[in-house]
């Protein structure tokens, strides 16, 4: 290994004194292959883990471009969600209409990259492949595929032949995939643990820095990742990412598309849905970032982030939290009510992690028919579940969405509907807060105490890093102190962060 | 026809033109259309009472037309009982192509593909330009219930082929010619995939079968690809298919109002996307699965799954606004095969001749029947299904109708999905 790292820096070395490059070179690199030692045993049992291919996101692939420094006007289409994220393992891959996408981009974001880099000799041009395939590919060049990549158009003029060069370096599958536990190791290697933290933090390629402390060793252990993350978690595009990836927990990253009833669309035009939009992500902000509240408190933080497009629908009591933001009430409403059982299984699948079996067969009619006449959406959903085969799962999943009543499908707050008071109270049942509330504020007070709560965001941060599902139990519980950094500093602080557990 | 409206021949300049197989056939190829509308139908207003195919409230539109009813034909009988996850909704959605039941949970329920346009793709080898393409209305966007339903389009279990919403985005990838007007050669980008392809193949050998799989699909995508690259300049591509162009300004693809228009507009280029060969198989879905549209064209505002569709079928005011629904479907997807009928073949005298276009539906009823799903079978398929049938034959498994599209398509199938000896459509006559 330190051969090698040797050799890398040495021809590196010689290419960053040849050209007037702008980005700094890791000093020293490993290859992907290079296994190293991980910290001390944990209580459970490591396992071989076979290879697994994990082709990167749309999003991830922009960011990438954009640190080549070669963003283009084009964007890749979104991708199929699962849980709710967009990088899931198993559901990504490289089809003809990606394809068709990727390689245009690559071709714009080649020429673009060529363009600013102006090379007139071919010490320059190598160098610029160099810096791009850290970049593209999170590792240098092995003399084989620097080769190969110059040798693709060898009669072209120098810019000619980086523009193909680096158009097939973007089309490398070493730029559309990585592969963790290449070599059947329980852990993963220096390289692919870099390339996890990076494209956990950050939606994006590792930096020159991390690869060093990869190179290094630092990764292996978990206080080398922690300070690695943290270092991550300083950079304005970690905040911009982070930020999507809570969003994408709440489930309100396409709040600017809501669909609701066209009567409405004058109070929820695009532009205010576009307000309703930025508001999250001031909220985010500031709580996350800015000013920032431990994970229970993300529910009871009082609203104080700048938000005036959005203020009509802030009127009313003061408003706590993320969940009474109105993108996140809205969201989770249905299209033409206030969707107290969708807003209810939200609490319990993605607040809760409480994943409830959906109705038999035999109760189809029960679930098919058409909501009851009712003086309000409350009492019409009651009749709707009064079945008392309806009732075992509905008495879990309806409390906690009536509680949130005081707000319509828009998330505009109401004292009463139709002329008639607003009921929210009701009891939280199968979770580690039971008991009853009267309001929406005393629901938030319960769930911003729940240590399932806390274990049920570790697990769905989880779930976006690993890009597969993590069912709660799988992860630690974050302290009740923890804010969402100190939570994302523990996570990839934990073994299982780059070792698969199996129990003992 | 190509509509007046958008699209609109243009002159000689170059454009995208299929392979070189695609014209002066001796035999002609069938192409797919597969048609996914949500929410069932009314019954008692969908099929004819009598043993012919006389018009009813909600097919009049296709029986009573003079181009389309003579290739028309019914399939009755159809049912599903699969179980899986999800509820009726979810499991005709992701399964009536899949002939799989639906994996997952109850609030994520996905198909357990791959669907019968990708099986058919690997099965035929197709070689045109965009061998399989998935299009839809106002399908794209994160739905409000089950992320599935954006999509009945699988490549594998679990993986779906996010819907194309957009016809102007569509179009300029199929008729636009800047891939053959970059600035790197054709045999450049020929190079670069080369070296791509064998790095693919390279890392596949490296990784289990579960992973190999998904890079074998990238090698398919990459040899599709680069048949485009050779294939973009014909000199004796019909005059129809040169730089056809779209006019007029783009719809808002998330907004129901542009449904009308945006479906129009589809028709329009799938016909066109057919006759020119630049893809065998387009999927094509109304909406999303389960889909809540208010249909305020039809002088209906209201949430038509929750108020209509899930209605008791026997009340008159819901069996009138299911049938009024239905019967616009209808139209719809007459408007398709009269765009075919408009376009010529490239063998037989129109593209409907070539075609076999599937009206199918996730439900047989809006209140979760399963039992009847509507079937409408349009278009020759090359000549290999006679028109004017109606087969109702008694209750039989829908994955004979997977059997008898694969049949069509000239894959020798004995079964579908989960049923893999089940036969194709009892009753059904088609041309050896």
């Amino acid at each position: 290994v330190r051969c090698k790292r040797a050799v890398s820096s040495m021809v590196l070395a010689t290419l960053w004194a040849s050209c007037d490059a702008q980005i700094r070179l890791p000093r020293t690199l490993i290859g992907d292959l290079s296994p190293v030692p991980i910290e001390s045993p944990s209580p459970s049992v490591p396992k071989p883990t076979p290879p697994r291919l994990r082709r990167h996101s749309s999003s991830e692939l922009m960011a990438l471009l954009d640190s080549l420094s070669a963003p283009g006007t084009l964007r890749l289409s979104a991708e199929q969600l699962v849980r709710g994220f967009d990088n899931d393992a198993q559901a990504l891959e490289v089809h003809d209409r990606f394809l068709n996408e990727w390689l245009a981009l690559a071709e714009g974001a080649a020429s673009a990259a060529v363009q600013q880099a102006a090379c007139t000799t071919e010490t320059c041009a190598h160098a610029a492949l160099e810096r791009w395939a850290l970049i593209a590919w999170s590792r240098p060049l092995t003399a084989d595929e620097r080769s190969d990549l110059w040798a693709l158009a060898q009669n072209e003029r120098i810019e000619d032949r980086l523009r193909i060069a680096t158009l097939a370096l973007l089309a490398s599958p070493s730029a559309l995939y990585r592969v963790e536990h290449r070599n059947g190791q329980p852990a993963l290697s220096a390289l692919e643990s870099a390339q996890a933290l990076a494209f956990f933090l950050t939606g994006a390629p590792p930096p020159a820095w991390l690869l060093d402390e990869a190179a290094d060793g630092t990764l292996a252990t978990g206080a080398g990742r922690r300070a690695a993350a943290d270092r991550l978690l300083s950079t304005p595009s970690s905040e911009r990412h982070v930020i999507r990836l809570l969003k994408h927990w709440l489930m309100v990253d396409q709040v600017t598309h809501l669909n609701k009833n066209p009567d409405l669309l004058e109070v929820f035009s695009r532009v205010t849905r576009e307000a309703l939009d930025r508001e999250v992500d001031a909220a985010l902000r500031q709580l996350v970032f800015e000013a920032p509240v431990t994970l229970g408190e993300l529910f009871t933080a009082p609203h104080s982030w700048p938000g005036a497009a959005a203020a009509p629908f802030n009127k009313g009591p003061a408003r706590r939290g993320l969940l009474l933001l109105p993108a996140v009430l809205a969201r989770h409403a249905s299209t033409d009510n206030s969707g107290p059982v969708t807003r209810g299984l939200f609490i319990r699948e993605r607040v809760l992690c409480t994943p409830l079996q959906g109705p038999p067969p035999s109760l189809a009619a029960q679930v098919m028919a058409p909501l009851p006449a009712a003086p309000t959406t409350r009492a019409s959903f009651e009749q709707h579940s009064a079945d008392e085969r309806c009732a075992g799962c509905h008495r879990l999943i309806d409390p906690p969405g009536f509680a949130f009543e005081n707000y319509d499908l828009l998330g505009r707050y109401r004292a009463d509907e139709n002329g008639h008071p607003v009921d929210t109270t009701g009891s939280l049942e199968g979770t580690d807060v039971d008991g009853a509330f009267t309001t929406a504020d005393a629901l938030l007070d319960r769930l911003a105490s729940s240590a399932q709560v806390r274990q049920c965001l570790n697990a769905h941060l989880a779930s976006y890093a690993f890009g597969r599902e993590v069912h709660r139990d799988e992860v630690p519980v974050p302290p009740a102190t923890a804010t969402v950094r100190e939570a994302l500093l523990q996570l990839v602080e934990w073994q299982g962060f780059v070792q698969p557990m199996e129990a003992p | 026809m190509i509509s007046r409206r958008r699209l609109i021949a243009a002159g000689s300049a170059a454009a995208l033109f299929p392979s070189a197989s695609s014209w002066a056939q001796a035999e002609p190829k069938p192409k797919l259309l597969l048609v996914m509308q949500s929410n069932g139908t009314h019954q008692r207003s969908f099929w004819p009472r009598g043993p012919t195919l006389e018009p009813t409230p909600i097919l009049g539109p296709i029986l009573s037309d003079s181009t389309v009813a003579p290739s028309t034909s019914l399939l009755r009988g159809l049912f599903n009982r699969s179980t899986g996850a999800g509820n009726e909704h979810d499991l005709g959605f992701a399964g009536l192509w899949t002939g799989k039941p639906t994996v997952g949970s109850f609030t994520d329920p996905w198909g357990d593909g791959p669907s019968i346009d990708h099986q058919l793709a690997s099965a035929l080898s197709l070689t045109e330009p965009f061998p399989t393409f998935h299009c839809g209305v106002l399908a794209s966007t994160s739905p409000f219930f089950k992320a599935h339903r954006a999509s009945f389009s699988y490549l594998a279990s679990r993986r779906t082929v996010p819907t194309e919403v957009d016809p102007f985005r569509a179009f300029a990838t199929f008729f636009s010619p800047s891939q053959a007007h970059g600035r790197l050669t054709l045999s450049q980008r020929k190079s670069v995939l080369d070296l791509v392809h064998r790095d693919v193949r390279r890392l596949a050998g490296t990784l289990p079968a579960e992973h190999a799989s998904k890079l074998d699909r990238h090698a398919d995508a990459l040899r599709t690809f680069e048949r485009r690259l050779s294939g973009l300049i014909r000199p004796d591509a019909p005059a129809h298919c040169r730089a056809a162009r779209l006019a007029g300004s783009p719809l808002d693809v998330t907004d129901e109002a542009s449904v009308p228009a945006l479906m129009a507009l589809w028709a329009d280029f799938i016909a066109l996307a057919l006759s020119c060969g630049l893809t065998r198989i387009v999927t094509y879905q109304l909406g999303q699965c389960g889909e809540r549209w208010r249909f305020r064209w039809l002088g209906i505002d209201e949430n038509s799954h929750n108020y209509i569709f899930h209605g008791d079928e026997g009340n008159a005011d819901i069996a009138a606004k299911t049938t009024r629904i239905n019967a616009w479907y209808a139209q719809q997807v007459n408007a398709l095969a009269k765009a075919l009928a408009g376009q010529p073949g490239q063998v037989l005298p129109t593209m409907l001749d070539e075609t076999l276009l599937v009206w199918g539906n996730e439900m047989a009823t809006g209140t979760h029947g399963m039992n009847d799903i509507p079937v409408v079978m349009i278009g020759g398929a090359a000549g290999r299904l006679p028109g004017q049938q109606y087969v109702n034959s008694g209750p039989q498994t829908y994955h004979r109708l997977g059997t008898t599209v694969l049949r069509l398509m000239g894959v020798p199938a004995l079964g579908f999905g989960d049923e893999r000896t089940c036969g194709g459509i009892d009753g059904l006559r088609v041309n050896a």
